[in-house]
């Protein structure tokens, strides 16, 4: 999976994601305070906070779909503030939500195959029927649920499909928002694996976390989110051993 | 297994083509609906049975299938199908009485055209909306479009237009002019064939990647932006379809009735109608709109020679199909089956049946008692 090739509009010089002083808006209320976040081409990045630091905001700026009042996100050095949101995954950004949001009605093969569909070409896609085996190759749990409707699914198994539709638009950049959250430890270790897996694809990964204990596991580099601003940031390892991190994790960091 | 059939689930289905298949059941109805709409003429000339009302019936049920396109798949409410249905009508009587046009056929393609222009209009302005303000918007522009018929010279202000090219006999159709009894019935040939292929067209539009993404549209906006669905671009793309199906419908409309004028074909009821039709016949399936427009005009035409209050019969109906029949008549005929079945083999449901209407009876009169009570002698 392997991205498509070169493009006018961009500038190889710069990281793959670079957001920076980004003030992301709900309802009114600035959510993120000057934030900046950058991912390269080929690594793995944990954002990590508690529930309410701001991360799915900050993902959901990067998607379009959360107003910005300030700041700039960059992909390949191409800005994508005031671009219309369908074209952010036509650009190269896979998405998965917190609250996986699949098309429910609908197969799991066909939530695969929508992205497809829709971006495959500007994504590149030669071959719809290849790729969409390439992710139940590796996704083999949903293997003998390919048929299924989406609502039928374990939470497990729905965490998968929705990693899979975003793999689907053959990514520059996966961004993956609590993918183990609220799954039972057995299923969570079988999503690292996946995730595993599609690192070593080389793929870029962006995944929001609020256990820092998963995270030196995956990821080459952490950003740790605390009221809608970048606390620190360094090796996943350290910092997810560092006292005052975990005492902030536990919601004791005032 | 053949080319035709195919096994899902070890039930056998009959594939047509990629993505169209029927039940054993769905292409049983199919085949007794097609023969229904051929022998139409016949049993209407030994029956009581009005041709032209259920005609007409068919004519509506076109322009429902294709506002149900919007309701079922992007969940988008339309009360001015109408506009389209009139500017259709209007389009065919206009070609016919100004233009001299005497071929129907060159009506029909007038009428489509002008339903195309209109509802790329209208859709541009409506598809960013959702639920009641679409809703309204798309009421409003229906309106202003009737006010604008009403007060037009051009358009013979509400007497309307004649749809006889020469101020005497109907259209030619495919060359000929025809008696007025020949050409009712070849009309009628016209419309079964436009309807069996637009519900073909329909049926496949909705299984292809286009409608998928039309559901994922329905079911929620920001999720389809992120896999990349140009929501407003589909939305608009739906939107002419379901106007062109509207505006077909009218044009023969136009050219079985003879004469188009504001009220029967643009005013806001109109719309109104067409939805109800929609939802009467069951607005989950792709047919089911087309016995809802049968119905519901067979029952407006009929009803007046049999009862005084004729004007509450719409809304009478609506009501029972919202509380009783919520998912329309074709959408209920697989539950009612399975009803049916599992009574035939446990009798004893049908007691249970009879003791549930019984006490639920009891229920509503004793409440009914309650509110007349309350009312007649207040809450002490």
């Amino acid at each position: 999976m392997s991205a498509p090739g070169s493009d006018d509009r961009r500038d190889p010089s710069s990281p793959l994601l670079e957001v920076s002083n980004l003030s992301a808006t709900v309802e009114g209320f600035e959510v993120t305070h000057g934030l900046d976040l950058e991912v390269n081409e080929g690594e793995a990045v944990a954002l990590v906070g508690r529930n309410g630091a701001g991360k799915t905001s900050t993902f959901r700026s990067i998607m379009g779909l959360t107003p910005v009042a300030n700041g700039s996100i960059r992909l390949h050095g191409e800005e994508l503030l005031d671009m219309r949101p369908e074209l952010i995954p036509k650009r190269g950004i896979g998405y998965q939500p917190e609250s996986r949001d699949l098309f429910t009605g609908m197969t799991v093969e066909e939530n695969f195959r929508l992205p497809i569909w829709t971006a495959g070409e500007a994504r590149g896609v030669e071959d719809e029927d290849a790729l969409v085996e390439e992710i139940f190759e590796l996704f083999d749990e949903l293997e003998d649920r390919r048929d299924a409707e989406v609502q039928n699914l374990s939470g497990g198994q729905g965490k998968m499909t929705a990693i899979g539709r975003a793999l689907a638009l053959q990514p520059d950049l996966l961004i993956l928002d609590e993918p183990l959250e609220g799954l039972a430890p057995v299923v969570v270790e079988n999503v690292k694996s996946y995730i595993h897996e599609i690192i070593d694809r080389d793929i870029s990964v962006l995944i929001a976390e609020s256990n820092a204990s998963h995270v030196p596991e995956i990821v080459d580099r952490m950003y740790v989110i605390e009221r809608g601003e970048i606390v620190d940031s360094g090796d996943p390892e350290a910092l997810s051993s560092d006292e005052e991190i975990q005492m902030l994790m536990q919601g004791g960091g005032e | 297994m053949s080319r035709f059939l195919v096994d899902r689930d070890g039930e056998t289905h009959l594939r047509l083509a990629e993505g169209m298949e029927l039940t054993k059941n769905q292409a049983v109805l199919a085949a007794v609906g097609l023969v229904a709409l051929l022998i139409v003429p016949d049993i209407t000339r030994f029956t009581p049975l009005s041709f032209t009302a259920i005609h007409r019936g068919i004519l509506f049920g076109l322009a429902a299938v294709g506002l149900n396109l919007l309701l079922r798949h992007t969940e988008l409410v339309s009360f001015g199908h109408a506009a389209f249905f009139g500017v259709g009508a209007y389009a065919a009587a206009v070609l016919a009485s100004q233009f001299d046009v005497s071929s129907g056929l060159l009506m029909l393609l007038g009428s489509v055209l002008a339903a195309t222009a209109i509802s790329v209009l209208i859709g541009y302005f409506v598809a960013g909306y959702l639920d009641i303000y679409f809703a309204l918007l798309t009421l409003a522009f229906n309106q202003v479009l009737y006010a604008f018929v009403l007060q037009s010279g051009y358009f013979n202000y509400s007497d309307g237009l004649n749809v006889r090219p020469d101020g005497l006999n109907p259209p030619a159709l495919f060359g000929l002019q025809l008696s007025s009894t020949g050409y009712e019935l070849v009309l009628y040939y016209l419309t079964v064939v436009v309807l069996v292929v637009s519900l073909l067209v329909m049926w496949k539009l909705v299984n292809s990647p286009f409608g998928r993404a039309l559901d994922a549209i329905g079911q929620n906006r920001t999720r389809a932006r992120f896999v990349g669905i140009p929501v407003e671009k589909y939305v608009w793309v739906a939107f002419v379809i379901s106007g062109i199906y509207g505006g077909l419908a009218g044009g023969l409309f136009a050219l079985l009735q003879l004469h188009v004028s504001p009220e029967p074909t643009l005013y806001a009821f109109v719309s109104g109608e067409i939805l109800f039709m929609a939802i009467l016949g069951g607005f989950g399936t792709l047919v089911g709109p087309v016995i809802g427009g049968v119905v519901l005009v067979y029952l407006l035409v009929q009803a007046p020679f049999y009862i005084e209050y004729y004007n509450a019969l719409t809304g009478l109906m609506l009501l029972a199909v919202v509380l009783f029949l919520p998912e329309g008549i074709l959408g209920s005929i697989p539950k009612i089956g399975t009803g049916l079945s599992r009574r035939r083999r446990d009798p004893g449901l049908l007691r249970e049946d009879v003791a549930t209407i019984g006490s639920s009876l009891r229920r509503g009169v004793s409440r009914a008692a309650t509110t007349v009570r309350i009312i007649v002698f207040g809450v002490n």
